[in-house]
């Protein structure tokens, strides 16, 4: 049963443009340029209960206003968008009650209280039981390690400790959907290693609807399954993470340390040079003849190591967006 | 329940913040006792009535303007403004189950309480310097509870206008010049520069009608028992009409204001 349901939505905002210098702003304050940004444009996709979907795309792309508006914070230009059943701009408590939204590079914590405050708070709001309340808090400080500073005001923790806080207010009402915008942002591999942990292990235990827009590769790789790529506001790609590398990557990587340099006009005959920093030297072949073509590199070269391997998600992703933007 | 753990959260805050907090009351401390010595020459040491106000009148409304400037008079539109929609804290309430109404006044009356108790600890401080001479305060039970209830109408005003200044933010950039110009108004037309019935009769009458004079003006002089009963329930009944046009004015703002909410910084 498909928990999210977006057809056709569309977000558009007005913005202007000034030119810069004295001059500019007086033109600006006698003819404002204005123009319309397509924040998000016609995207339809729909997410199934318990699924954990990863929402990529450069800067500027639309992945937060998307989250934006399945939360029920921007109100869609045009467009139908469905999450639980509700129409996610009507706010109604009932749906509001099942969501989440973890934004990474802000918090909903009480600045100088402690994160325990912020938990109690929610508890009330949230409507938690007594009993329900101390389990979930329970079970979230051991996984997230955070009982040592729940009682420590907010603005001593360092930024992951934040970051954990912040997830565990978000999650003291154990949402049905949750959406997280960059939740890694600013941590270290080892907090960011330690978070995606714990959403995983949030979608298995509580069959979570979970979305996902992050930056970093990493998150995405580890764990979604699923992604939707977008850029300019348009869904690029919509499907598992093994189709996208089998429909946009369909060659495998070569990398090979030579013993000895090779004549230059050999290599071309091999295949297509991706890089070459003598003795590292790397191919790029079609992923149907990869075995052929390692074999012919080693009967031709004189070869101290051989790797093969798939593609980078992450150069990928790249291509395709380079390409789009070409 | 939620609405008390708030209250209470925010008061934690306050504490937290208490400094900064006496400081913007000393601010607002200066303005009513500076005019309390102009007035102390202009009545000539006392000597003199002015519009029928002696020394002792006017100083008794000078010193429970200091209260009613910090208890009654919401600063909420800045919060609102800057933080809330411009800086796109309102997400943090828009994705929770609470009406953001409710939740920022509730947010708003722990600071107006500690304001308030600055003001009344100054003017403990004169009362007993002065032995008391200076206070005017009404008499009668039915007096005083009349004038506790223009008391609170007067803060649901300040707030409820408050919050129509700040929701303005949703449309435009820059608000402060607004504020300003509200705040130049408020002063002369809520009585703080003086007593509205000292001012000239076209802008006392004007005075009397905008909503202003209703927040501090008329709590204050209800308080000191100036009014008859009569007065002061006509002054409940203004005040509770001018409620329902901020109230339905605020809603048909919000409405269509968080339409155009960016969450611009979150």
């Amino acid at each position: 049963m498909a928990v999210i349901t977006v057809n056709h939505l569309s977000k558009t905002y007005k913005t202007y443009r000034k030119q810069p210098g004295f001059m500019g702003s007086l033109k600006s304050l006698v003819a404002r340029e204005y123009e319309r940004v397509h924040a998000v444009d016609d995207i339809s996709f729909q997410v199934e209960e318990g699924e954990l979907v990863g929402f990529i795309g450069p800067n500027g792309a639309g992945k937060t206003t998307s989250l934006k508006c399945l939360s029920g914070l921007l109100y869609p230009s045009s467009g139908e968008v469905k999450v639980l059943g509700y129409t996610p701009f009507d706010r109604k408590s009932p749906f509001l009650k099942q969501i989440s939204l973890v934004m990474g590079q802000k918090n909903q914590l009480w600045w100088d209280l402690p994160g325990m405050e912020t938990l109690l708070l929610n508890k009330e709001i949230y409507e938690v039981s007594e009993s329900r309340f101390k389990e979930v808090v329970h079970d979230l400080s051991k996984i997230l390690e955070a009982e040592d500073f729940l009682h420590i005001p907010v603005r001593k923790l360092s930024l992951g400790q934040r970051m954990k806080m912040e997830l565990m207010a978000a999650l003291i009402h154990s949402p049905k959907v949750l959406f997280l915008d960059e939740p890694t942002i600013g941590l270290d591999v080892v907090m960011q290693k330690n978070l995606r942990e714990f959403i995983k292990e949030y979608n298995r235990k509580y069959s979570a609807t979970i979305l996902l827009t992050s930056h970093y590769m990493g998150d995405v790789e580890e764990l979604c399954k699923r992604i939707i790529m977008i850029n300019h506001g348009k869904i690029l790609f919509d499907g598992l993470l093994s189709d996208l590398v089998k429909k946009h990557a369909p060659y495998k990587i070569i990398s090979v340390v030579l013993k000895n340099a090779p004549n230059p006009k050999k290599l071309e005959e091999l295949g297509e040079i991706k890089s070459y920093h003598y003795p590292e030297l790397v191919f790029r072949v079609q992923a149907e003849t990869s075995g052929h073509s390692a074999a012919k590199i080693l009967q031709t070269l004189e070869v101290e190591d051989v790797n093969i391997e798939d593609p980078q998600i992450e150069d990928i992703i790249r291509d395709i967006f380079s390409t789009q933007q070409a | 329940m939620r609405y008390v753990r708030i209250f209470f959260l925010t008061f934690q805050q306050v504490f937290e913040q208490r400094g900064r907090s006496f400081v913007w009351f000393l601010i607002s401390l200066w303005g009513p006792l500076i005019t309390l010595l102009f007035w102390r020459g202009a009545t000539n040491g006392g000597k003199t009535l002015i519009g029928g106000w002696s020394l002792q009148e006017l100083s008794s409304y000078y010193f429970f303007m200091i209260i009613a400037s910090s208890l009654l008079i919401s600063n909420i539109e800045d919060d609102v403004s800057r933080f809330d929609i411009q800086l796109g804290n309102l997400t943090k309430y828009l994705t929770r189950p609470i009406n953001y109404l409710h939740i920022k006044f509730i947010e708003d009356i722990p600071y107006r309480i500690l304001k308030g108790i600055f003001g009344v600890i100054v003017c403990l401080v004169f009362f007993i310097l002065l032995k008391g001479k200076f206070f005017i305060f009404a008499q009668d039970i039915a007096t005083i509870f009349l004038a506790i209830i223009i008391c609170v109408g007067g803060f649901l005003l300040s707030y409820m206008f408050k919050m129509i200044l700040g929701v303005i933010a949703f449309w435009l950039i820059e608000v402060r010049g607004i504020y300003e110009a509200v705040d130049v108004t408020m002063f002369v037309f809520a009585g703080s520069v003086m007593p509205l019935s000292l001012l000239p009769h076209i802008i006392a009458t004007i005075g009397y009608v905008l909503p202003f004079s209703y927040m501090i003006y008329f709590p204050i002089i209800a308080v000191e028992g100036k009014l008859s009963v009569m007065a002061l329930c006509g002054v409940i009944s203004v005040q509770a009409v001018w409620l329902l046009i901020f109230f339905l004015l605020y809603q048909f703002l919000w409405i269509r204001g968080i339409k155009k909410f960016s969450g611009v910084g979150q």
